[in-house]
């Protein structure tokens, strides 16, 4: 085995699936076009988060759209020891007060009951929930958790929403929620650039009342 | 009135050459809560600053526009001690050079950033650097005072806690064994560390260091070329160094030059050149030393690591390939930039006297040589004596000559380096038949004098066997073999007595201090050290006993 494990981009690298991409991320940078215009003439403080968060999406989108497509075609992890606990808890910073939804990072028993470091690449896991998390702010009612265990070997970050779960959305949207699944190709990306066995997962929290759940699964 | 923030103390600097870029990051910084943050739009200001503050945050850009980058401004001020231990040093970088340059590096920065950088990625790994600086206090403290064994005791009290830093503290613990010289206690560890995850690159350098200072040659060769030959350690620049010291310490020199000129086909920088160069001129090699140096030369103009020993390293391989007129050029118009030491004047005097004289100019030579010698400040085993040897012998004065090549292998008759150059000195100049005369006459000399001292501690004639080491280094004070010896026979003299003596021990630690200076990482200085510690042990033992 080589000493770290690639991924090859998709395939439609160069098709018809990225150009989607663009003219979505286009779509999006009119909204955020719009929303500047309107608070340049009337500045309000709420209008302003709602725009900067857009702002911050729209980023996090595009740099993900170059790490799939804007390489060389070969995603690579370089893999560090870092704690999975701090992670997580850097990526629901990042996302505090999304638009009225609550997101919890894992409490101080669930951390310490898992791992205290796992060799992952850093930059691409937190892409990665990034994409999951945000999809899930689409669907939470109020709460969005992160999760973390260690499952045989195998790490598993989560990433759970309280909204109404898979179903009739997934089907109507695609699979990420997204209409071009850049969410899904970049964690399906970044889970094969971490070796064999590494993978991602969504489906429906199996012992609550309805809400989704995503997973990120990384082996030793 | 600002606010209070776990960063508000820390003292920060800004380097970009781009404004904008300067002020945003530095807005970023002010956001955290940073009160003092400076900013540098340049190497030189940022070496400037770097110099005259303890900063606890450093945040470069790696494209500064400039000759120099931002991963060679690191690499500069973390290898000169310019930038302490606690000083975080935070690299931005655009997105496609990012894995470049993190395999390339052994010196890595606390974190390599990728534009665009916001408030709070900064934040987030501002966090989480501190926490490792604090975690990591005790060792770097102890390596501060230089109390290698509180470091590793440190070390392992890390290690038992399992936590977050397990990994790094047994990084950390390699490095402290590898330096204790407990080679076989440091390939443990790597071992340990390789059984975890056999990918670990740092791990697979310290192992093939571990071997190779345990002079288990042939498994540190095989190592260090296991880890270039891999996807990861392509370009890990320090294995290949590792691999060419161990096949120069097995006698491969060409095979050494190999892997050198492998390195710098993976990371064609100026120090890469300068390393094949350096080699390839040793080697006699002098097409590849020329090439090296001329793209060094070119690479390095007004940058931070430009140096004018390799204006001298050129024009010296110029000289010997007999294109005085390319010397002279060089000499002239490469030292006009520096303010010149006296001995870079020296070597410049020595091979301005060559090239004039390969001209055919015997006057003008003649004066350049008689300038060499006034300022020569006595014959050691360095490049200028070497120099001013082959004007001496071109100038028509072959016993002046001959004398200052004898006293540059006494200097250090050890050293396979000085011998390969003082070889190459007699044939560039016509004396190839002398080699053998000068070279071995002068080592054998002072294997003589080393041996009978070690003879006389046989005997057990101690203060005398002390005396005739002493004077042998009396005469050579740099001579590494020499002073090795007297290390060696001073802690066995000291072990023989079972008494502790101060001035001994003093002289000792000032040998040890000297050959740390003239073989900065050496195996067996290391190894020195080591028998020195458990002298001193052994010492104490008997005292309480």
């Amino acid at each position: 085995m080589t000493a770290e494990a690639t991924a090859k981009a998709p395939a439609h690298a160069a098709g018809a699936g990225t150009a989607l991409i663009v003219h979505d991320l286009k779509n999006e940078l009119g909204t955020l076009e719009d929303q500047l215009s309107r608070l340049a003439a009337d500045p309000d403080p709420m209008a302003a988060g709602q725009a900067h968060r857009l702002c911050m999406h729209l980023r996090q989108r595009l740099v993900m759209y170059l790490t799939l497509y804007g390489g060389t075609g070969v995603l690579r992890a370089h893999c560090d020891d870092e704690s999975p606990a701090e992670l997580l808890d850097a990526v629901a910073r990042r996302h505090h007060g999304n638009d009225g939804i609550r997101v919890i990072a894992p409490a101080d028993a669930e951390c310490a009951a898992a791992p205290a470091w796992w060799f992952l690449d850093r930059r691409l896991v937190e892409m990665a929930l990034d994409a999951a998390l945000h999809n899930a702010l689409r669907y939470a009612r109020s709460r969005i958790w992160l999760t973390l265990q260690s499952d045989n070997g195998t790490l598993v970050l989560g990433v759970e929403d309280d909204g109404p779960g898979l179903g009739e959305s997934l089907a109507a949207d695609g699979n990420d929620g997204t209409r071009t699944g850049l969410g899904t190709s970049l964690c399906r990306a970044v889970a094969d650039a971490h070796g064999p066995g590494a993978a991602v997962h969504l489906f429906n929290r199996p012992t609550h009342e309805g809400g989704a759940r995503f997973e990120l699964r990384l082996p030793t | 009135m600002a606010i209070e923030t776990p960063f508000s103390k820390l003292h920060a600097l800004v380097i970009d050459d781009a404004q904008a870029q300067l002020a945003t990051l530095r807005g970023q910084l002010q956001m955290l809560g940073l009160q003092r943050v400076d900013v540098a739009s340049n190497p030189q200001d940022a070496l400037r600053a770097l110099k005259a503050h303890a900063y606890g945050l450093v945040l470069c850009d790696y494209s500064l526009g400039q000759k120099t980058d931002g991963q060679q401004l690191f690499e500069f001020v973390r290898e000169g001690a310019i930038l302490g231990a606690g000083c975080l040093f935070f690299m931005v970088t655009a997105e496609n050079n990012y894995a470049a340059v993190a395999a390339a590096s052994e010196h890595k920065p606390d974190a390599y950033m990728l534009k665009p950088v916001t408030a709070s990625d900064i934040g987030d790994r501002l966090k989480a650097g501190l926490e490792r600086l604090k975690a990591f206090q005790p060792i770097h403290g102890a390596l501060a005072s230089q109390d290698l064994g509180a470091a590793l005791d440190a070390c392992e009290a890390l290690i038992a806690k399992k936590d977050r830093w397990f990994i790094q503290a047994m990084q950390h613990k390699g490095q402290i064994l590898l330096q204790l010289g407990r080679h076989a206690d440091a390939r443990a560890v790597y071992q340990q560390a390789l059984a975890a995850r056999p990918q670990l690159v740092w791990a697979q350098l310290g192992l093939a260091r571990a071997f190779k200072a345990g002079d288990m040659l042939e498994e540190a060769k095989q190592q260090a070329r296991a880890i270039v030959e891999s996807t990861d350690g392509q370009r890990n620049l320090a294995a290949f160094d590792v691999l060419a010291d161990t096949l120069e310490a097995q006698g491969d020199t060409k095979g050494a030059q190999w892997a050198l000129r492998d390195a710098m086909v993976a990371v064609p920088s100026a120090a890469r050149q300068r390393r094949l160069g350096e080699c390839a001129y040793r080697n006699n090699d002098l097409d590849t030393a020329l090439d090296c140096m001329q793209k060094v030369l070119k690479a390095t103009q007004g940058s931070i690591i430009a140096q004018p020993q390799d204006v001298l390293a050129l024009a010296q391989v110029q000289a010997d390939a007999d294109r005085g007129d390319e010397a002279l050029a060089t000499l002239d118009k490469g030292l006009a930039n520096f303010t010149n030491t006296p001995q870079v004047e020296t070597v410049a005097h020595a091979v301005r006297a060559q090239a004039l004289a390969r001209k055919g100019d015997a006057e003008g030579a003649a004066r350049a040589a008689g300038r060499a010698r006034e300022t020569l400040r006595g014959a050691k085993a360095d490049f200028a004596t070497v120099a001013l040897a082959k004007a001496e012998l071109l100038t028509g004065n072959d016993d002046a000559g001959m004398a200052l090549l004898g006293t540059a292998v006494s200097a250090d008759h050890e050293n396979v380096r000085i011998r390969q150059l003082v070889g190459n000195a007699l044939r560039c100049t016509g004396h190839e038949d002398k080699v053998d005369s000068i070279v071995e006459a002068a080592a054998s000399a002072l294997k003589a004098r080393v041996g009978a001292a070690r003879a006389l501690l046989r005997s057990e004639q101690i203060d005398e066997s002390l005396a005739a080491i002493e004077t042998a280094l009396a005469d050579f004070p740099d001579n590494t073999g020499v002073l090795l010896q007297a290390t060696q026979i001073n802690c066995m003299a000291l072990r023989l007595r079972r008494t502790v003596n101060d001035a001994q021990t003093e002289r000792v630690r000032l040998y040890l201090s000297r050959l740390e200076k003239l073989l900065p990482g050496s195996d067996r200085v290391t190894q020195m050290q080591r028998y020195f510690r458990e002298t001193l042990a052994s010492l104490a033992e008997t005292a309480v006993a």
